[in-house]
């Protein structure tokens, strides 16, 4: 699903030039559940961006469902990302001026699906996410854990074939992030790639494979378990 | 998809209310004082539109040199000219003449009235202004003799209604057997002649038999030429049929001779010495108001595009959230200019009310009568949908670009500032902008309010204060002055009591006078019919000679000049010189100076001082003009008409203070600057809300720079300072900018005065200094707020 050949990013300013990634490669299949993990600054964020379509590498080439989208176009990028990849982030990223049920919903409006499907769908995944009773709450009236809730359905209402998380229980204590990362299994298993960047260990064990990486190269890849 | 652009945008402006409140605000009252000064602008140029045949009328218009005065142009033409015109130039298919006269007594049944408006005109009239009859006789209601038409509204006044006032008689100027043949529909606002009462040409013939003459020169006369003819080429037929005629034969050189448009007259006649016109507007003030409103409108918009930009750093995590869950820039585009259609709809429902609401107070400011008609003005509905448009997408459009180019990780990782400083350099050029445009108008407001208290105290070279005229109203005005006079004396508090032609001494025409010596030296003088006690009543000081005397038996033929006429004749003796006899009988009496009098501003000063001839004639009084002592000018008024009423009973008591006549003359330029300045404050109102709105968002960005230089030890001034200072020096840059183009503007607008105030450096460093207060105190608000906060508040949201 995902093959990424030396990718670089280089990051100038006037006086300095830092590489963030280097050289990096990697594949990932379809179903997958990837971790990166890493220290604070060593490339995580940036490499998840460019798989995320958010950035484009200086260098490398970088394959996504078997096509070559590293010199794409903002406009391309943005088709792609809408119709396939999902994305929870640290701070959830909520829109404070949309309910929860609007927030879900915002995907399926860029994806131009008719209102009548929208609602549909996304009492389907407020259901399915435990949160529906919340529906018409704004972001700042939920707790931290209802909130990534929330980020995770819009994440998957798109139904995207694959789920790029950053740090989704960083902001979260342990109970919630536990439940946080239920979720995410359960997407995996029920066929969607995910990839997670995190610090976290004990989430980590909830992937099948951990790439680590430090100063922007990528120092061993685990399994650490078993493909179903 | 819209839908939800629509509900964002709402919840947006709600939950950022004062942030909506700054903008509406701003904008609403942009766009009223825009849609106030279009209005005003829409009826200056809707003058004679309602003429059917407006765009082939024509006013026969002469260029004279006149001898002593300089080139002047007169609308005015001998009285034969426009039936001969009609006879013997093809392309003139129909003319009218017109004499106006402004006030004249009027004896309804027992009542005397003081009639405005009336013309003595050709039954032409009619056909060639459209003028609808409502009752009588439309062929010939102004071919006899003593004929008047008036108008619908004049008849309702005197008899209650149209019908009752067909046939009815009159005594018009105190003359017997007028007959009302006719009543006609009332003239619109905006025509450049109104009409209330029209008297027949036939009748003016018999009164002032002069009007037969090619040399006299009272007439206003239009023309109706054929769709094909060509202006200046019947122009030049004009002139000479003029010169076939010897009209005029008193200039050294006959006329030149054009035709002006009458879809001209309301806007471009201020040119014209003589003429029968009105409402006269100013073309100039009208290009000012149209420049102001833009600027107006232009400020507010501004303030639009500023707040939004200072407020992108707030909605960055919200593009970048949108754009990552597939959001394309078009997509982002579209929503933040919804956000501003929205909020010019808000904003342009707003002005309409503010319109409504002062709208009758605009209208007494400016003595019209503008209404808001939302289906017969396309002002209100296709201008309203035009101004909608283009404010939405001129303030919009800039910053939905602006925000919706921050790339998406920048944004929800929060790096993106809004360009570092407010925007950048954009918010930066449109902050000066503003206060340019600001400086420049309270520059321009300072100079010209200057002008025109310089206008009003200048010494006019003779002292109208405490002086009431009386008006005499024809008859035997001669006789009536000496009664009124002896009258007047009489009463307490009254000192001096003058007779003249007019309350400032001079009629409102000129004649020729030649020097009677073997050159033939020809002048153009104002004339001034007055009595011996007029030069003493208003402080005219004598500078040569002596004043008329009344107990001389010669004094008829006895002249006073001003020093204008001495020096256009190039005399250095003047008193004792003799002019030809001005009706030229040869009789051995010829008319000889007696005396000069020092130049006095008989007219307001945007004119300059033209030579001026004045002689004892108690034929030619008007009026009579009294001194008086106490402060209780009511009482004294009261006196007046109660003799007035004494000696005349039933005649209308018409007086003036002289004060007042002078503030008339300045009444148009007292206008303008009011409205003006009022526009100016509103400019300035809008521009300080807007930097008060860009205050706060720039003091929000740097509330946790602000929270670590006090932590530090930073004080509450250095911190105060700190904000203020970046407005400071926008505003010391638009200074710069602003100063020239108001020295320019300024200048130009002192020109139309004949005598004007110097602009000083003090009138830039006031508007300079007026700005920096005004910006000061708009940033002061929050920049204090800021700096007296608690730090730890700042940091720990950081």
């Amino acid at each position: 699903m995902i093959k990424a050949e030396k990718l670089t990013k280089v990051f100038r300013t006037d006086e300095v030039e830092t590489t963030a990634l280097n050289e990096v490669s990697f594949e990932i299949h379809k179903g997958e559940f990837v971790a990166i993990m890493g220290p604070s600054g060593c490339g995580k964020s940036t490499l998840l961006n460019i798989l995320g379509l958010l950035d484009n590498p200086s260098g490398g080439k970088y394959s996504f469902l078997d096509k070559e989208v590293g010199k794409s176009s903002e406009r391309q990028r943005a088709n792609l990302r809408k119709e396939n990849i999902g994305f929870v982030f640290q701070n959830f990223n909520l829109i404070d001026e949309l309910t929860v049920f609007e927030n879900v919903e915002l995907p399926l409006i860029y994806l131009g699906m008719p209102s009548k499907d929208r609602r549909k769908r996304v009492n389907e995944v407020l259901e399915q996410m435990q949160i529906a009773h919340r529906s018409k709450h704004f972001p700042l009236q939920l707790s931290g854990g209802q909130q990534q809730r929330v980020a995770v359905a819009r994440a998957v209402v798109a139904k995207p074939a694959l789920i790029l998380a950053d740090e989704p229980t960083g902001n979260l204590d342990s109970a919630h992030g536990e439940e946080v990362m239920n979720l995410l299994n359960d997407l995996n298993v029920n066929g969607t790639t995910i990839i997670m960047v995190t610090h976290s260990q004990r989430d980590a064990t909830y992937a099948q494979r951990v790439i680590r990486l430090f100063d922007g190269q990528i120092i061993n890849e685990n399994i650490t378990k078993n493909i179903l | 998809m819209y839908a939800n652009y629509f509900k964002i945008a709402f919840r947006n402006l709600i939950r950022q209310l004062s942030y909506t409140l700054i903008n509406v605000v701003g904008l609403s009252t942009g766009i009223a004082a825009f849609l106030l000064i279009l209005l005003y602008i829409q009826f200056h140029l809707s003058f004679d539109k309602h003429i059917p045949e407006i765009e082939n009328l024509y006013r026969v218009t002469q260029i004279q040199q006149a001898e002593g005065v300089g080139e002047q142009h007169v609308a005015f033409n001998p009285g034969p000219l426009s039936e001969e015109a009609v006879k013997v130039i093809p392309e003139i298919k129909d003319a009218v003449r017109m004499m106006a006269w402004g006030a004249v007594p009027v004896r309804v049944e027992e009542d005397y009235h003081t009639q405005d408006n009336v013309i003595w005109t050709d039954q032409s009239v009619f056909r060639i202004f459209g003028i609808k009859l409502v009752a009588g006789d439309t062929t010939k209601a102004l071919t006899e003799l003593k004929s008047v038409v008036i108008s619908l509204k004049t008849a309702k006044k005197y008899f209650g209604s149209a019908e009752n006032a067909l046939n009815k008689q009159l005594v018009f100027n105190y003359e017997n057997g007028y007959t009302i043949r006719a009543v006609m529909e009332d003239q619109p606002e905006n025509a450049h002649l109104q009409m209330d009462m029209l008297v027949s040409y036939e009748s003016a013939l018999t009164k002032y038999p002069f009007l037969k003459d090619w040399n006299s020169n009272s007439m206003g006369v239009y023309v109706v030429l054929s769709p094909t003819a060509k202006p200046d080429e019947t122009a030049e037929k004009v002139h000479n049929l003029l010169t076939e005629n010897k009209a005029l034969s008193s200039l050294t050189s006959g006329p030149e001779i054009y035709l002006q448009a009458v879809s001209d007259i309301h806007l471009h006649a201020g040119h014209i010495k003589f003429q029968n016109n009105y409402a006269q507007g100013d073309f100039n003030l009208i290009i000012a108001f149209v420049i102001i409103a833009l600027i107006i409108i232009i400020i507010a918009c501004i303030n639009f595009i500023n707040l939004a930009i200072a407020r992108s750093v707030k909605r960055a995590k919200e593009v970048g959230v949108r754009k990552t869950l597939g959001a394309s820039r078009l997509n982002l585009v579209y929503q933040f200019l919804g956000e501003s259609v929205i909020i010019t709809l808000l904003a342009l429902i707003g002005a309409l009310f503010l319109v409504e609401l002062s709208l009758p107070e605009f209208n007494r400011l400016l003595d019209i009568q503008l209404k808001v008609q939302f289906f017969n003005n396309p002002l209100f509905n296709v201008g309203l949908l035009i101004i909608w448009i283009v404010i939405s997408l001129l303030s919009g459009v800039y910053p939905a670009f602006f925000i919706s180019r921050f790339q998406a990780i920048e944004a929800l990782k929060g790096t993106r500032e809004s360009g570092s400083k407010f925007g950048g350099w954009l918010s930066k050029a449109l902050v000066v902008f503003q206060f340019s445009v600001a400086i420049a108008l309270i520059f321009i407001v300072i100079v010209t309010s200057r002008q025109i208290q310089f206008v009003m105290h200048k010494d006019l070279g003779y002292n109208y204060d405490k002086v009431i005229g009386v008006a005499l109203h024809g008859g035997d005005v001669a006789a009536d002055a000496a009664l009124l006079k002896q009258e007047f004396k009489s009463l307490s508090g009254v000192g001096q009591v003058a007779a003249a032609s007019n309350i400032n001494g001079v009629a409102g025409s000129q004649f020729t006078i030649t020097v009677d010596d073997t050159a033939d030296q020809k002048l153009m003088v104002r004339a001034g019919y007055i009595d011996a006690d007029f030069f003493s009543l208003m402080d005219i000081p004598i500078i040569e000679g002596r004043n008329f005397n009344e107990a001389y038996a010669s004094e008829d033929e006895a002249i006073v000049l001003n020093q204008a006429a001495v020096k256009a004749l190039g005399w250095t003796n003047p008193i004792g010189k003799k002019f030809k006899s001005f009706d030229d009988s040869d009789s051995l009496q010829k008319p000889t100076v007696i005396g000069v009098i020092s130049d006095y501003h008989y007219y307001s000063i945007h004119s300059k001082i033209e030579p001026a001839a004045y002689m004892l004639n108690p034929d030619g009084y008007h009026i009579v003009c009294v001194k008086y002592q106490p402060d209780d000018a009511k009482s004294v008024v009261e006196g007046l008409e109660n003799s007035w009423n004494k000696l005349f009973p039933g005649k209308p008591f018409d007086w003036i203070s002289a004060e007042e006549r002078l503030e008339r003359q300045y009444r148009n330029d007292r206008n303008s600057i009011r409205l003006f300045t009022l526009f100016t404050v509103l400019a300035i109102l809008i521009s300080a809300l807007g930097l008060y709105g860009l205050t706060a968002l720039r003091v929000e960005q740097r509330s946790r720079e602000i929270s670590i230089r006090k932590v530090l030890g930073g004080s509450v001034f250095q911190m105060m300072h700190l904000i203020i200072r970046e407005f400071l020096i926008l505003i010391g840059i638009a200074g710069v900018l602003a100063l020239p183009v108001g020295y320019i503007f300024a200048k130009q607008m002192l020109e139309q005065f004949a005598y004007a105030v110097n602009i000083s450096i003090f009138d830039g460093l006031i508007s300079l200094l007026a700005a920096l207060l005004i910006a000061v105190i708009t940033v002061s608000v929050h920049a204090r707020r800021a700096a007296v906060s608690n730090p730890v508040n700042a940091l720990k949201n950081d």
